[in-house]
């Protein structure tokens, strides 16, 4: 089985955030990792290559510092990887990574099966997964929680609200967001890290993938959100606060 | 957010700016290694310590090991510890790639040694005594004790211990009484009790070996007589099946702190049935053991100092919080209280401890360089090498060790009651830091080792070769307008110590060996107090040089390491005025005149 596994640096999120005219992080004072998600998509696969035989090949977009981490998931047992490191898909959004990884994973050619992390730590976005299925035209399943495979047929869990899962079944190939808990990630051992030097990491731009995509969103600003203390607790009989409250709405919120 | 026990910024300065420990990978031997791969490694290390170790060393102290009759039971976290240090190549990271192990640099393994003692020390003794004793077997050990034992131990299935204390011979090792009969099977027959083995039994392993050591029949007295065997809980019959050795677990003791790891009292031979094989040569075992010492006391340093930063960084972060009292000018008591981190007193007992801390820290990488080396330089420069870590190593664990205790009270003194009560870490990180001056000979026992053996071997040419070291940092630092001054207090700290040195030496010279040893625990800690003060020379220097080109955050990094240096040059340096009136006075022999008697009442 031939596994494609998507993984995307993030920064720690005990580090110190100071953003730099309203655009960008200050770098600097950032240390990176694996986003955490990626590492239980990461267990899964090699999980799924011990039981199965193939290979597990790493792909992310990202800039140079990107590379540590996808030599940590060489230290705990993936095979290869393709790193596409262009500034131009740096500055993008969901779209242009999810288009970049689809062109990537084709390369590899004949992939079983996609795992993404349900969610980027530092974005929150949760859609480059979806996107790359919908852009490879392959079925996909968010938030699996259990996997099981019997020849091309999958079995997941997909976690709800409330501690609900929903069993469905679906046929590789296919995309699969995995949620974190489905597994526990094992630690990088000191003999993987030694291999993991010279595991084979392709280094590319988008243009030699043959891919340019623009953006589907625009980017106008960052900052922290300020917390606005301000509460005004309406006073009266329910018929008179009800009353008070749709004027406030109306006159000084303008919402209805 | 998760809690913060070291610093890692101030890891990887002391490695890579501080002790240039790259230029290792110059030398073949470790040619496989990258700046990127240690980065790894140190990654990893802080992984496993985060996600696994740090989130049970309080669980650990409040259920300590229980004896049940026949074994010790331990902490549920234990087995699947030693499964990770296991399969993880912790166990056998410095062996050579021969031995199935990694090669890995000392320096990069005692880093990582030191964030796993800030985690929880407790956990992280299990496998690296492990390590201790399969280092004599690889070392020392036939070809089939190796297979037989050794190859389950590295894998993290069995635990390694070493086994030397008894009741009656702690420090004086020369009166271990346990004793080996040789049979015509080639095994011998084991008859004793050992006392305080650390991890010596426990149900989180499938079985013990211990590296012990025994005095065969008909032996010299003394430690000439003393030999190193394997003596195994279970061992591996013929037909390759365990089965028990006659090695009992009469108990375990309770300890003040450290409490997750068991230390227990073991019988050999009650139903004349314990069998121990021998290791290398006979009556050479003491001689092995101190091969393996240098390591195992920079091991201790590394213990020391990583609790001691665990406590540090409660300390900061409690600091930072707890707003009491207003600036000392501040006359109007409706204005809100401060953070206490703004109160001088406050920010001196922080500096303190990094002093103490990042000074040990500092010392501890540069002796896993020197281990480094002596492994893979040639001719005189090995020489050297072996020679300096020789006379350091007893600083190295003696320092940590004693003004860890120190640097952990004052941890528990930023918090004031709160640090008192077990509500918070502090007070656990002074329990367990106190070990360390009293396990791998006691600081009395380091500090005889300084001055009655390596400040005057080889005609005191070890000595000499850490004055010209230190000597070269001075002379770096006197280039550098900002840190003349400190280069300066060091140049003169140094001349001071020459005086003391003589002025004892002298007092040895006329035979007076008593009074000669009975300051040697002030000596030592003369000795220490500059040795460390050179460590925070070069660290000056690095963070100089670090300066120019380094972004905010590193900065106020930088600029703090620069803050820390001239505290210790400031409030710990002048304390070797009054050690130099004590001991340049030695020769009155104060406490060898007095008797037993005077302490009647
Ligand atoms: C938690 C723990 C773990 C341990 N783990 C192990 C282990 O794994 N394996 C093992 O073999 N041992 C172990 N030990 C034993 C430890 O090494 C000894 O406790 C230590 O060497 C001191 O011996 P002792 O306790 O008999 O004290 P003593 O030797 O009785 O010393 C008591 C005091 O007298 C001083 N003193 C003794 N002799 C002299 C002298 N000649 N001159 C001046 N002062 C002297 C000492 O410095 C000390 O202050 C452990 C101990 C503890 C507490």
């Amino acid at each position: 089985m031939k596994i494609a596994v998507c993984l995307k640096q993030v920064p720690d999120m005990e580090s110190k955030f100071k953003i730099v005219d309203g655009k960008k992080i200050d770098e600097s004072q950032i240390a990176f990792k694996i986003n955490d998600f990626d590492n239980y998509a990461v267990e899964a696969a090699l999980q799924l290559k011990e039981k199965l035989g193939g290979e597990v090949v790493i792909v992310t977009c990202g800039p140079d510092r990107a590379s540590k981490d996808i030599r940590q998931a060489f230290a705990m047992g993936a095979d290869w990887g393709i790193h596409v490191n262009d500034p131009a898909v740096e500055s993008g959004d969901n779209f242009v990574v999810a288009s970049v990884l689809q062109k990537a994973i084709e390369t590899i050619g004949g992939v079983d099966l996609v795992l993404t992390g349900v969610q980027a730590e530092d974005d929150q976005a949760a859609v480059t997964g979806v996107m790359l299925a919908d852009l490879m035209g392959l079925p996909h399943c968010t938030n699996v929680k259990k996997l099981e495979i019997n020849g091309n047929n999958l079995t997941v869990n997909r976690e709800l609200e409330g501690g609900f899962n929903e069993v469905i079944e679906m046929s590789a190939p296919a995309v699969l967001s995995i949620q974190s808990g489905i597994n526990e990630p094992r630690y990088p051992t000191l003999p993987g890290i030694m291999k993991a030097k010279k595991k084979r990491l392709d280094v590319k731009k988008g243009a030699d993938l043959g891919v340019s995509p623009k953006s589907k969103t625009d980017f106008i600003k960052m900052f922290f959100p300020v917390s606005e203390h301000k509460a005004e607790i309406i006073q009266g009989d329910p018929a008179t606060a009800a009353a008070k409250l749709i004027e406030k709405l109306k006159t000084e919120a303008k919402v209805i | 957010m998760a809690q913060k026990f070291y610093s890692e910024q101030n890891l990887k300065f002391t490695l890579y700016d501080v002790h240039g420990i790259e230029s290792l990978l110059e030398y073949d031997y470790f040619r496989d290694y990258s700046r990127e791969s240690f980065d790894m490694i140190l990654d990893t290390a802080k992984k496993i310590a985060t996600d696994f170790m740090f989130p049970i060393t309080s669980e650990m102290d409040k259920n300590p090991p229980e004896y049940t009759g026949d074994t010790i039971k331990v902490h549920a976290a234990v087995r699947p510890f030693m499964k990770t240090s296991g399969d993880g190549g912790w166990i056998n990271a410095l062996f050579p790639y021969e031995e199935g192990g990694q090669q890995m640099p000392v320096s990069i393994y005692n880093a990582c040694q030191f964030i796993f003692a800030a985690a929880n020390y407790s956990i992280s003794v299990y496998p690296s005594l492990t390590h201790g004793a399969v280092d004599l077997i690889y070392s020392y050990g036939s070809e089939e004790i190796k297979e037989k034992y050794a190859t389950n131990m590295v894998a993290g299935k069995w635990q390694g211990t070493m086994a030397l204390t008894e009741p009656e011979a702690g420090s004086s090792l020369s009166d271990v009484k346990t004793t080996a009969v040789p049979t015509e099977h080639g095994y011998y027959l084991i008859n004793g009790q050992k006392t305080f083995i650390s991890a010596g039994d426990h149900d989180g392993v499938d079985n013990i070996v211990h590296l012990m050591l025994a005095r065969i029949k008909g032996a010299p007295a003394g430690v000439k007589g003393l030999s190193l065997f394997v003596v195994p809980k279970m061992r591996i019959n013929d037909k390759g099946k365990l089965e028990f050795n006659d090695v009992s677990c009469a108990g375990c003791y309770h300890k003040m702190g450290y409490r997750g790891a068991p230390i227990a009292q073991l019988a050999m031979g009650e139903n004349d049935d314990c069998r121990g094989y021998l290791v290398g040569e006979a009556n050479r075992g003491l001689a092995y053991m101190f091969q393996m010492m240098n390591g195992a006391r920079i091991h201790v340093g590394a213990g020391a100092a990583g609790i001691s930063s665990a406590a540090y960084h409660a300390a900061l972060e409690y600091c930072r919080e707890r707003l009491q009292g207003r600036r000392i000018t501040e006359k109007d008591p409706t204005k809100p209280q401060i953070p206490i981190i703004e109160h001088a007193d406050v920010k001196r007992m922080l500096a303190a401890q990094r002093g103490i801390i990042e000074g040990s820290l500092s010392l501890i990488v540069y002796a896993g360089k020197l281990l480094d080396l002596t492994l893979v330089a040639q001719g005189e420069e090995k020489e050297r090498c072996e020679l300096l870590l020789d006379f350091l190593t007893p600083i190295v664990k003696s320092y940590p060790s004693e003004m860890g205790l120190f640097s952990t009270s004052l941890a528990i003194q930023c918090l004031g009651g709160y640090g008192y009560s077990d509500e918070f870490p502090v007070e656990q990180y002074m329990r367990d830091v106190r070990i360390h001056p009293i396990h791998e000979g006691t600081t009395g026992i380091q500090a005889m080792d300084l001055l009655g053996r390596k400040v005057v071997m080889k005609s005191g040419r070890a000595m000499s070769i850490y004055l010209e070291e230190v000597g070269k940092t001075v002379g770096a630092a006197k280039g550098i307008a900002e840190l003349a001054p400190y280069a300066d207090k060091l140049k003169r700290a140094l001349d001071l110590l020459g005086e003391v040195t003589a002025s004892l030496v002298g007092i040895a010279m006329k035979g007076e060996t008593d009074r000669f040893l009975a300051d040697a625990t002030l000596y030592l800690e003369l000795s220490e107090i500059i040795c460390v003060a050179w460590q925070w020379l070069a660290q000056g220097i690095a963070a100089g040089t670090a300066l120019g080109a380094a972004s905010e955050s590193d900065r106020d990094f930088l600029e703090g390491k620069i803050y820390v240096m001239r505290y210790f040059f400031e409030y710990d340096l002048p304390r070797i005025e009054g050690l130099r009136a004590r001991l340049m006075n030695a020769a009155d022999g104060l406490t060898v005149s007095m008797r037993p008697e005077h302490f009647t009442d």
